[in-house]
């Protein structure tokens, strides 16, 4: 018996225990999304010329944006032309070819920023629709 | 939900804490207290951007403010607002 106890005293494995100290979760700062807003509409960029749609809820347009230096030319295709016609700024669309419109600008974006222009196209669209 | 007193910062009771983010994404975002009766063009000075040629929205297309319009009433405390360059047609 002696010796038993012995070599059970010998193999004991002693427990592991660890003592985990609380750590304070550290505070995660989420950062605004600066993502301009053209590129979250899904406009694609290919040289000077940016392709994408103009999105309403009465409907997307497939657009067209070419930068030539601090002035843009802007295009629509098949733009709702019944409901546009009613709008104060209907003179501004001009007829091209295969049902592009050019919409001509008295006042390009300042700051060179084409989704101002989305903005505001969209929002010919929608008065257009509204009115 | 809008801003308590704070020993920090001054006394904000009442203010609006909003965020200005530019459409254009070539200029960080902004954090900005506004009071009653602060309109567009009172914001946009403060931001020290001409407001001939900015105007503030909530990012949708009819969404956007008017230049003497009171931004207050119709903005809640935390709000996003977009600052976008003035685009006008003309032939």
């Amino acid at each position: 018996m002696g010796l038993f106890t012995n070599l059970t005293k010998k193999f004991k494995k002693k427990p592991v225990v660890r003592v985990i100290t609380p750590q304070q979760p550290k505070p995660r700062i989420v950062q605004p999304d600066n993502t301009p807003l053209y590129v979250k509409r899904g406009w694609a960029k290919n040289g000077n010329t940016y392709h994408g749609y103009y999105r309403t809820r009465y409907g997307a347009f497939r657009g067209e944006i070419t930068r030539r230096g601090d002035k843009f030319n802007v295009y629509i295709f098949k733009p709702p032309v019944e409901q546009i016609k009613k709008h104060s700024r209907w003179p501004c669309f001009h007829q091209g070819r295969n049902d592009k419109w050019r919409i001509a600008l008295a006042r390009n974006p300042n700051d060179g920023d084409i989704s101002a222009i989305i903005i505001y196209v969209e929002r010919i669209i929608i008065e257009s629709f509204t009115r | 939900m809008t801003k308590k007193r704070n020993g920090n910062n001054g006394n904000t009771e009442g203010l609006k804490r909003l965020l200005v983010k530019f459409v254009g994404g070539e200029k960080e975002p902004q954090e900005v207290l506004i009071g009653p009766g602060t309109t567009t063009a009172d914001l946009l000075r403060e931001l020290d951007l001409n407001t001939n040629n900015f105007s503030l929205g909530k990012g949708q297309a009819d969404e956007v403010f008017g230049a003497d319009e009171a931004l207050y009433p119709q903005l809640d405390d935390g709000g996003l607002v977009y600052a976008s360059s003035q685009v006008i047609a003309g032939q």
